[in-house]
């Protein structure tokens, strides 16, 4: 029995042992297929945990970390250069590599989806306000190929719009064409009564229009655009690439203010009024920079409608016209005469007698019939002692020196209107006498206020320029020393304390200057009455800040002037006003009290020897008291 | 079904839904990002509009009008301005020195 159990045992055992091994194979056999087909699972639901774990990670962190500073919003553009972030980067560039600018701008200004992109850049006056900028407005286009009534709807437009042609609308609505304008740039009004016509086959397309809201005051400094927004005179043309120029939007700053530009626009149109003339002009500019404050001419027109001007509105008389200056000339006449040392202030010429060369002969406005001092020479405005002058100084001299102050180039501005002065060829004596008291020699009123300048500053050229800061630092030759820039400040300044220039005063402001009043070239020589009146000043004389320059163009005597018409009757008085009034806006304070110098004893003690008949050079010691 | 399966299964449903609900609300934000872009530039327009406006009325042509028509002021005259100088100051007085009551000698 045991036997058979054990057997039973064993059997079962072996049983058991070949059973499990049988299973263990069969598990193993079950579990290749299924096990490889578990892992291949695994592995693809790893790889798709994987992927959602990193996508879920980086939701997590836009979310609810905060955003670093590169992904930040960046500040508002302004439409105005910030010169506090300009200068750290620009100053890495050279002021001539503009590729290179162009880009550091791109990066400065973190150009938005949001910007308006204008199609050309604002012009603005120095201190900012908007002088020229491009408004879009809607243009009227009809498209007439299904055309009905075109001349009920062509009388309907006229009604609306008067400026248009009705002939010509009604034609063109006739013409069974696709593509016909009716009227460009329409204001907003007029598109809303056009659109309730309700007329189908018009349509508006929105186009950017040039707007000036200065109107004319500007008008010759701006200049105007053609149809395509391409500038056709003035800055508009000059600068025309910088304001197309869409990667830079920034307006265009001239040097210009607006205040002072409406001043003399105003005194300027006053003293037209009053003397009857046929034209003006006149020049604001300051003096240390060469930066040209205002510029007018009269007569204007109106920038919107260029096409309504006539040549006479449309020159601009401060840059292009060149004239014979008349007396004003004589501030460099006497500055060489001083600079080449051929005289000094306590000389004179005897005046008491005509001049008489070939055919003609020069006087004096006002005769002294008397020796005359450099002072009174210059005060009077002594046409006999000028040539007296010159003849020292010599033709050669002469040439250099107003080639050197500019007067044989044309003139150097930002417009495209730009005059060059006309000068004899060959230079002979009585060119030479005739140029020295201003006539002879054709200039522009922007060459004087330049060689003006320069013989009242710091005897260094510098160029006038209509943008701000349009002068970088240039150091030019000197053309006359600081000595005579000394004196001829104040011999300005005696020809209105003594002189021909006394209306030409403003208390308080040491106003310095030279009038003129040269007889117009006309047809067959000069003629008699025809005048150009001008007045060349500065203010304060014994630190020039500013200069204003007037020019009146055949000015006629009224019953407040006696009858003259003459430079220190018609312009001083201009530029008295127009000093009076830009002072206080420019924070110059006046100086009431002015000491008398050496020169006003001097000036004071000829005057006394004259009356007692005594004439000719004399020694400083007989006036001076200490 | 193994219980593995079944969680992965969930977790794929899950992740797709979650995907497709932030993809939705990226959607949301980008249209919100178009829309305000697009109110800047009106407003940036209007801007420039008005520049040109204020300028038109700040002329010192109409200023001047206006101000001949509603006020009674006239240009200002040097004359009316003066510097410090010019006004007179009234004397300095010298302040009585305080001396320590220790000091003072009797």
């Amino acid at each position: 029995m045991s036997k058979s159990r054990k057997i039973n045992v064993t059997q079962r055992a072996t049983k058991k042992a070949s059973l499990a091994t049988r299973s263990k194979k069969a598990v193993h056999a079950e579990q290749g297929p299924i096990s490889q087909c578990r892992l291949r699972i695994a592995c693809v639901g790893a790889f798709f945990f994987f992927c959602f774990s990193a996508i879920s990670y980086r939701v997590v962190e836009l979310t609810v970390f905060p955003p670093s500073d590169g992904d930040k919003i960046a500040a508002p553009r302004s439409t105005k250069p910030n010169k506090d972030n300009e200068i750290p980067l620009m100053a890495l560039v050279e002021h001539n590599d503009e590729a290179i600018r162009k880009v550091l701008n791109k990066l400065e200004k973190e150009v938005h989806n949001s910007d308006i992109v204008l199609p050309r850049n604002n012009i603005t006056d120095r201190n900012g306000l908007v002088v020229a900028t491009s408004l879009e407005t809607a243009s009227l286009y009809a498209d007439t190929r299904h055309m009905k009534r075109p001349a009920e709807v062509a009388a309907q437009l006229k009604k609306i719009l008067p400026q248009i042609d009705l002939k010509t609308t009604e034609n063109r609505l006739k013409s069974g064409r696709s593509f016909v304008w009716i009227k460009r740039n329409l204001i907003p009004r007029e598109q809303e009564k056009v659109n309730n016509l309700g007329v189908p086959g018009l349509h508006f397309q929105q186009e950017y229009t040039r707007v000036y809201p200065q109107r004319e005051l500007l008008s010759h400094v701006l200049g105007f655009v053609g149809v395509d927004n391409a500038g056709l005179a003035g800055i508009e043309k000059y600068e025309d690439e910088k304001l197309r120029d869409t990667d830079i939007q920034r307006p265009l700053e001239l040097s210009i203010d607006l205040r002072l530009q409406y001043l003399l626009h105003d005194q300027l149109t006053r003293t037209v009024q009053d003397f009857k003339a046929i034209g003006a002009a006149g020049i604001i500019a300051e003096v240390k920079t060469g930066e040209i404050l205002a510029m007018s001419s009269l007569p204007d027109f109106d920038p919107h409608h260029p096409a309504k001007a006539n040549a006479d509105t449309l020159f601009n008389r401060v840059s292009l016209g060149a004239y014979e200056m008349g007396s004003t000339f004589k501030t460099f006449t006497l500055a060489m005469a001083l600079e080449y040392g051929t005289t000094s202030l306590h000389d004179g010429y005897d005046a008491s007698r005509p001049i008489r060369i070939a055919r003609f002969t020069i006087n004096d406005t006002h005769p002294k019939y008397r020796w005359l001092s450099i002072p009174e020479i210059f005060a009077y405005s002594s046409n006999i002692g000028t040539v007296k002058m010159i003849q020292d100084v010599g033709i050669e001299r002469q040439k250099g020196f107003l080639q050197k102050l500019g007067f044989m180039d044309p003139i150097q501005v930002e417009l495209p209107e730009r005059a060059a002065p006309l000068y004899p060829n060959p230079w002979g004596q009585i060119n030479m006498m005739t140029i020295s008291y201003g006539h002879g020699m054709s200039v522009s009123p922007l060459h004087l206020v330049q060689a003006f300048r320069t013989v009242i500053d710091d005897g260094r050229n510098k160029r006038l320029t209509l943008l701000r800061d349009g002068n970088t630092k240039e150091d030019n030759e000197r053309i006359v020393s600081r000595e005579t820039v000394h004196n001829v400040q104040r011999m300005l300044r005696m020809v209105v304390q003594y002189g021909t220039g006394r209306q030409g005063d403003a208390p308080g402001y040491r106003v310095g200057g030279k009038t003129g009043t040269a007889e117009k070239v006309k047809a067959g020589g000069y003629a008699k009455k025809a005048m150009l009146s001008s007045f060349l000043g500065a203010f304060p004389m014994e630190d020039p800040q500013y200069i204003i320059y007037v020019v009146v163009d055949e000015p006629v005597g009224n019953k407040n002037t006696y009858g003259y018409a003459t430079g220190g009757w018609v312009a001083a008085p201009t530029v008295s006003r127009i000093i009076s009034q830009m002072a206080p806006m420019l924070g110059i304070a006046p100086e009431l009290n002015e000491a008398p110098d050496e020169m006003d004893l001097f000036w004071a003690e000829t005057q006394k020897r004259a009356e007692q008949g005594k004439s000719g050079k004399f020694h400083a010691a007989t006036y001076r008291t200490n | 079904m193994k219980s593995s399966a079944l969680y992965i299964v969930v977790f794929v449903t899950a992740a797709i839904f979650g995907l497709n609900h932030f993809k939705f609300e990226v959607r949301e934000v980008k249209n919100e990002v178009k829309q305000l872009e697009r109110e800047l530039k009106k407003e940036q327009n209007s801007l420039h509009v008005l520049e040109a406006e204020w300028a038109y009325l700040n002329r010192p042509e109409r200023l001047q009008r206006l101000s001949q028509k509603y006020f009674t002021l006239v240009p200002l005259s040097g004359t009316q301005l003066v510097t410090m100088k010019t006004i007179p100051q009234p004397p300095q007085e010298e302040e009585p020195k305080i001396v320590p009551a220790a000091r003072v000698v009797p």
